[in-house]
């Protein structure tokens, strides 16, 4: 016999799976986008994403609100970082971008990718972003949807955590 | 083209550098590049060259900045009617549909979605300014 409730229940658990799935795609498709365009470098290949904190890395945070509330999370590898910056700000060969423009850059790297993952996985939303924190790694990040991305320059994690889901039924249409 | 009065509004440094770089790479001719760090500086800085000589050609603006957002500037802008011809350009992450369409109602002549290449740029500045 079935049980109602556990079929329920599977049935959601199906639906949050298949909603992450897409999540972890856009997450994926908006860093390569970005990374393309405006950074000169290239996402590789994706996979689960590693243990927070790691050492010797930059993390970066972007809250959003509007249509859905959450918040974005970046974590880096510090030689990445700065292979990266160096890219964005045009640096030439020999010379490296100093540690406060390289956190300027990575707070503009997590910008970048949050606003292209919200437009990407919500195109009818609304969303108003704050401005990027950027830190050393210290603490674990919150756990959510997340992939770790292997970069032509190295290596970054990318997470999102939804606090206020987005309901779909209340967006134009 | 003449040489070029840009205004670039943008909370980020790293992105007015990106910005300014642009301009180079683009090979527009540029005169003089002010730069603010939200929509109230900016203002500022509109109000003051409006006593300038040679007035601004043309404002870049990001949309998520403290103190004062895009939107705000943009709406601030053209509620004087000395600025309400300046055109405004927005370059901003955040492509959706309605917010496109939300500042056009304000009054925004363009909208660049990041990323954005230097060659995008070059266009739509091309198609702003050419309008006039």
């Amino acid at each position: 016999m079935i049980d109602p409730t556990n079929s329920a229940v599977a049935a959601l658990t199906d639906a949050s799976a298949g909603s992450n799935d897409v999540m972890a795609s856009d997450i994926v498709g908006a860093a390569r986008d970005v990374l393309n365009v405006m950074f000169f470098s290239d996402v590789l290949e994706d996979a689960d994403a590693l243990p927070s904190p790691r050492p010797d890395t930059l993390q970066v945070y972007v809250k959003f609100d509007g249509d859905g509330a959450g918040e974005f999370q970046m974590e880096i590898d510090d030689s990445t970082a700065q292979s990266l910056a160096g890219s964005f700000l045009g640096a030439e060969a020999g010379t490296k971008p100093n540690t406060e423009e390289v956190q300027q850059v990575m707070g503009e790297l997590g910008n970048m990718v949050c606003g292209a993952f919200l437009s990407r996985y919500e195109r009818d939303g609304l969303f108003n972003l704050s401005s990027p924190t950027v830190e050393r790694a210290s603490a674990a990040m919150p756990s959510g949807v997340a992939r770790s991305l292997q970069l032509l320059d190295g290596t970054m994690d990318l997470r999102i955590n939804w606090s206020v889901p987005v309901n779909r039924q209340s967006l134009p249409a | 083209m003449q040489s070029l009065r840009i205004l670039i509004v943008d909370d980020s440094p790293a992105m007015r550098a990106y910005v300014r770089r642009t301009f180079q790479l683009a090979s527009l001719p540029i005169e003089t590049v002010f730069e603010a760090a939200n929509g109230q500086e900016a203002l500022e800085i509109v109000n003051a060259e409006n006593e300038a000589p040679n007035k601004l050609d043309l404002v870049f603006a990001d949309l998520n900045m403290p103190v004062m957002n895009g939107e705000e500037f943009v709406a601030k802008l053209r509620a004087n009617e000395r600025d309400a011809s300046l055109p405004v350009l927005i370059i901003s992450t955040d492509a959706t549909q309605r917010r496109v369409l939300k500042l056009k109602e304000l009054g925004a002549q363009g909208y660049i979605s990041k990323p954005c290449q230097p060659e995008m740029i070059r266009l739509k500045v091309h198609q702003i300014l050419g309008e006039q």
